[in-house]
């Protein structure tokens, strides 16, 4: 999806990561919110005629593609589906707000730990995480993107975690041996995510 | 484009940078290791204190020394 086109389908990410982005006029670029698999990308788009922001693939992976046309019917005619959709979007919400906290509001080791904690407990909830490890999709750059700080400044954010023994890593894979002891570090709570809901809206 | 690493000096440790930054030219060096220190004293700043001692140490992929950038040359101080 690109910022000002009207989008003609809806994405479904089957696997792979994406993440949603703007930029400033002068270049910088924030990342908004990451996808995991099983995730739709563009609910947003779906009653909106055009992108307010970019959709890119964090990695490689695939999407089933939905006609946007033939999902609107289905949303109007189906109620289940309609609500299961609303619900997607209501959570997709909830994140935004979780993640304006974060950025800003919280310092660069909550900010970051927050992060982890996050993506941790939505992998978990698709069933795509072993007991709370994960490979990292990401670069330090795009980290730095998403916490609005640097590569420099998340490097050190890491190596001090990592040296206070809240994750352990080896390469891009990232563990947690103390999670309710990160969580705490992040100032993290999953209610934002309302895993229950989203789990009763997956099943219609 | 070359891959550097940005090593951080500080309190006589070494943070290192195993991942680094693809970059093109020493121009993108010196302002990615400026932003970098200046965000990590940004952070610092907001619980009192700024760490002017530190220094960025950036290597390229065979471990030669592109740059250091002491912590004082990324900020202006005005008494």
């Amino acid at each position: 999806v690109r910022e000002g086109e009207q989008p003609d389908a809806c994405g479904v990410l089957v696997s792979g990561f994406a993440y949603r982005q703007k930029l400033t006029s002068d270049g910088a670029r924030q990342i908004l919110a990451l996808h995991i698999p099983g995730e739709p990308l563009d609910f947003q788009n779906l009653f909106l005629d055009e992108a307010d922001h970019n959709v890119q693939m964090l990695t490689r992976g695939e999407m089933a593609v939905i006609p946007r046309e033939e999902l609107q019917t289905l949303a109007r005619s189906r109620s289940a589906i309609g609500h299961a959709i609303l619900v997607t979007i209501l959570v997709e919400a909830s994140i935004f707000r979780e993640w304006i906290v974060n950025v800003g509001r919280r310092d660069a080791r909550t900010r970051l730990a927050h992060v982890l904690c996050e993506f941790g407990a939505r992998l978990e909830a698709q069933g795509l995480a072993e007991d709370y490890g994960y490979q990292l999709p990401m670069t330090q750059e795009q980290l730095a993107d998403v916490l609005g700080l640097t590569p420099v400044h998340v490097n050190r954010t890491i190596k001090s975690l990592e040296a206070e023994g809240l994750i352990a890593r080896k390469g891009r894979n990232i563990s947690f041996p103390n999670w309710h002891k990160l969580q705490e570090a992040g100032d993290f709570n999953n209610r934002y995510l309302h895993l229950n809901q989203q789990a009763a809206g997956r099943v219609v | 484009v070359h891959a550097l690493f940005f090593h951080l000096r500080e309190s006589g440790s070494l943070v290192l940078d195993e991942e680094g930054l693809d970059l093109v030219d020493l121009d993108a060096v010196a302002a990615a290791a400026i932003a970098g220190a200046r965000s990590v004293i940004a952070g610092e700043v907001m619980s009192g204190r700024i760490p002017i001692s530190a220094v960025i140490e950036v290597d390229d992929e065979h471990g030669r020394r592109v740059l250091d950038l002491p912590f004082r040359d990324a900020v202006q101080l005005d008494d």
